[in-house]
């Protein structure tokens, strides 16, 4: 029988399948297109093959090869991402340097860099593409919704640390973009089957057409799977499993209007539904529906190369069992408008410009009729100054210029009125990096940044559950969290040993942490229970990585991060009672190793991860609060092998967490083991 | 710009094998891997050439390491070098002669010296891009693109030699390179 969630579903399919058909139809008549010319993507193979090295554009928004960037990050290669063996996104990056990885369900990842991971992660801003697909109407980002298959990444680009002067709010404990390939540049295309454990049924295909001066990709994937059956702990279980499932498809093409001018168009729609454990540690059952539109203009001209871009992203989250027996209904739309100019003024400068324009608002749930929303007005520029031929200073700036809102009705009792949420946030980001290449085997990086988590929309006001005795409401008082991240590192290659190392030593400080929880007001005459900011966090760590190859068939890796966090919380929201306890659920010790091997048709790979003891947090209280408990420290393994049939056939098995059938990895239930094997066709 | 193409004669190869004979045995300069790039550069200019592009492989007949240098650009392309959508088609060409080929690149050999400024006059003149593995006619101006593969890989660009010989590369490709 269909529920109103089901209706309102139905409602938006329609709705969507119209402007994905309109989009769709001008991204096929790039198909089309021919006209003779040189214009301006990035073209990541080329530059690749040209400079022997990965090339990245995610830390100055400058394209700049992976051993000069102002950064400490990372970038795992589509090579790589084949031989994890990994099934979804979170999994690939769950053995890098830096990476927190929680395993809340079967298809409810989360990632966290350099600490501070939780369920629904808020401090990572996730890209595809430059394209934002971080929530932030949540803050977190739903790994299923995310309209990218494997076999579209050409690169994950990981940047750990504030990134928030390029790509503003949310960017501060790091940035991981997802580089697909380019219709225009590539050619990919492959089809891959899966079948495993848990129920796993997964199917994956990805088509590209080229005609003259354009390009077309279009990639699709389906799958279903059941949840872990490990038991839910007293006070998670709110509510029952369901299968998970994952639909998406992606149409992507780009064409050379002129000599110097390039248009990119990109639609895409994700439908998914999946168990999750919530930011209030319960459970519930999650169906999302995204859509997304993206529009990129290209000039490359005296003035240097002119990006023009646009894009919308809609989403909607129903969500049982909900509030105080009401379902949850998330309605969000982010409209971004960037201008951006790329030029060197003169032989040792490089400068980066840009002026964007942000628009994202959230209905209120399960309080049915209101809005929440801002506009957002931001600057950036971007210097890079080549002092000497080793010395190179990158500094980026950002202002962000926020205007608050909120129209519909105010329930009866409410501590607030509408003229609360005419606040202006004005805020500034900022990122210095130092690279010294000493010669060319050392390189040393002295960075800084300063990063800020915008409060999201439903902790300003989008979640609102008014009873007559009692309501549960976001704030409009409620303040941004500033993250200041501080770091030195140092690469050496080991030519002697085919291998590199990395060694870097961070601190950071937090301030003005948002809890979900803590605030009081009852100013209306009805109490409510409000977010509050609650003290500060400080952080610090060492972090090393070795990888190398020997033997001509053997690759090898190992990194290990030492991190010891404080939080200095107002004693009501110490101890994790109100669900936040960064310096007990962040671990001392992630070590990861990795060992490889190819030859021939054949190719295998192992990965072993440890993880110090830690602490969780549960709900008590019947939800209303939170409490540690005890998480043991783990070691667990994955592993793939895979045999070339012949030029377009791969046939692979792979898995994840073999050490033990199941095992406790986090405060949620235990996560199984997974088995998969995989069948890909290219043609 | 013209990317004009003529087979070689068989007597410049084998005049680039004289000359290896000559010259003797010595470390080359030139790797295979810096054609390699100087290719994958040209598909970076304003307007990137396709198919095959006649290379004048320079050389200065009174400087031996010039001499062995040119002989052994010769037999690293051969009959003809192609990388990506681009064929490099060499002749072997001494300076005094230059001004009178008609080639759509110069490669100039390491150890031209001072005789580079007639490479710069003539590529000037035919609007011309230069390439090199000798960095210093690169910051003299006698040539507008330098290449070095190792210890890493290193691109330069003469600004002013660039833009006299009509040598214009994408923003993308000029943020990524050092530039005099």
């Amino acid at each position: 029988m269909a529920t109103p969630a089901d209706s309102s579903l139905h409602s938006i399919a329609q709705r969507t399948r119209r402007k994905w058909a309109s989009a769709a139809g001008v991204a096929l008549a790039f198909v089309v297109l021919s006209r003779g010319a040189i214009a301006q993507s990035i073209d990541y193979g080329a530059l690749e093959q040209l400079f022997g090295e990965p090339v990245t554009a995610s830390v100055t928004g400058s394209p700049e090869r992976q051993s000069e960037v102002p950064a400490d990050m990372e970038i795992i290669t589509a090579t790589q991402i084949r031989r994890s063996g990994a099934y979804d996104l979170p999994g690939i990056l769950r053995h890098v340097l830096g990476i927190d990885f929680l395993q809340w369900s079967n298809d409810q990842p989360e990632i966290g860099i350099n600490g501070y991971d939780q369920a629904f992660s808020q401090r990572v801003l996730v890209l595809v593409d430059g394209r934002q697909v971080y929530a932030d109407y949540f803050s977190f980002t739903p790994w299923s919704t995310l309209p990218v298959e494997l076999a579209d990444i050409r690169q994950i680009e990981v940047v750990r640390g504030p990134a928030s002067a390029l790509f503003g709010f949310n960017a501060v404990a790091g940035v991981i973009n997802i580089v697909t390939y380019h219709p225009l540049h590539d050619d990919v295309n492959e089809v891959s089957l899966s079948g495993g454990t848990q129920g796993l049924a997964e199917a994956s295909a990805v088509a590209t057409l080229h005609a003259a001066e354009a390009g077309l990709r279009i990639s699709g994937g389906v799958r279903s799977d059941q949840d872990f059956s490990t038991p839910v702990p007293a006070g998670m279980d709110l509510a029952s499993r369901h299968n998970d499932n994952r639909r998406s498809i992606d149409v992507d093409g780009a064409a050379k209007l002129s000599d110097r001018t390039e248009l990119r168009i990109e639609a895409s729609r994700t439908q998914a539904g999946q168990n999750e454990v919530t930011p209030v540690y319960s459970t519930e059952v999650t169906r999302f529906s995204t859509d997304s539109i993206r529009g990129q203009l290209s000039w490359d001209g005296p003035v240097g190369l002119v990006t023009a871009s646009a894009y919308s992203n809609w989403i909607e989250q129903l969500s049982e069992p909900g509030i105080f027996g009401m379902h949850l209904d998330f309605t969000n739309r982010v409209t971004v408008a960037q201008l951006q100019d790329l030029f060197k003024p003169a032989s040792r400068h490089i400068v980066r410009v840009a002026i964007e324009y942000r628009d994202d608002s959230a209905g209120t749930t399960p309080f049915a009729g209101a809005r929440v929303f801002y506009h957002v007005l931001s600057a950036s520029g971007m210097w890079e100054w080549q002092i000497a031929s080793p010395l190179t200073l990158t500094n980026a700036i950002r202002v962000d210029d926020l205007e608050l809102g909120r129209n519909g009705p105010l329930p009866a009792g409410y501590p607030f009125v509408q003229s609360d949420w005419n606040r202006n946030i004005r805020e500034v980001s900022l990122n210095s990096g130092l690279v010294f290449k000493i010669d060319g085997l050392d390189t040393v990086r002295l960075t800084a940044g300063r990063g800020v988590l915008l409060p999201n929309l439903l902790n300003l006001g989008g979640r609102l559950a008014a009873t007559p005795g009692f309501g549960l409401s976001g704030s409009p008082e409620i303040d941004p969290t500033i993250v200041s991240q501080y770091e030195v590192n140092w690469t050496r290659r080991l030519t002697a040993l085919d291998a590199s190392l990395r060694l870097g030593v961070f601190y950071s400080e937090t301030r003005d942490v948002q809890d979900l929880g803590g605030g009081f007001s009852a100013a209306g005459g009805v109490p409510y229970a409000l977010p509050l900011n609650v003290g500060s966090s400080y952080a610090r760590g060492v972090e090393s990585a070795l990888d190398g190859t020997f033997l001509t068939h053997w690759r090898w890796g190992a990194n290990i991060r030492w991190e010891t966090v404080t939080d200095i919380f107002a004693p009501f929201a110490a101890e994790g009672t109100t669900f936040l306890d960064f310096d007990d659920t962040t671990p001392r010790i992630i070590a990861n190793v990795h060992l490889g091997w190819s030859a021939g048709r054949w190719e295998a790979d192992t990965y072993a991860q440890y993880v110090s003891h830690t602490q969780g947090l549960i709900a008590v209280d019947q939800g209303n609060a939170s409490a540690p408990a005890p998480v043991p420290a783990y070691t667990e393994a994955d592993a793939r092998i895979a045999y070339r049939v012949n030029r377009r056939i791969t046939a692979a098995l792979s898995g994840q967490n073999l050490l033990h059938a199941s095992q406790r990895q986090t405060s949620g239930p235990a996560v199984e083991r997974r088995v998969l094997g995989t069948l890909t066709i290219t043609f | 710009m013209s990317f004009t193409t003529r087979k070689p004669h068989v007597w410049t190869i084998a005049l680039a094998a004289a000359l290896l004979f000559i010259a003797g045995r010595a470390t080359a300069i030139v790797m295979p891997q810096d054609l390699q790039i100087a290719a994958r550069a040209l598909g970076f200019l304003a307007k990137p050439p396709s198919g095959e592009v006649r290379v004048a492989v320079v050389y200065a007949a009174d400087s031996p390491q010039s001499v062995q240098e040119a002989g052994h650009l010769m037999q690293m392309l051969g009959n003809g070098l192609t990388v990506g959508n681009i064929t490099l088609k060499p002749t072997l060409v001494s300076v005094d002669a230059l001004a009178r080929t008609r080639a759509g690149l110069i490669f100039l050999s390491p150890g031209v010296g001072s005789e580079g400024r007639l490479v710069a006059a003539a590529s000037r003149s035919a609007q011309i891009p230069c390439v090199t593995t000798d960095l210093s006619q690169v910051r003299s101006g006698n040539c507008a693109i330098g290449i070095r593969s190792a210890p890493e890989i290193e691109i330069l660009v003469n600004r002013a030699a660039a833009a006299a010989t009509g040598t214009t590369f994408s923003t993308i490709f000029r943020v990524m390179i050092t530039e005099l």
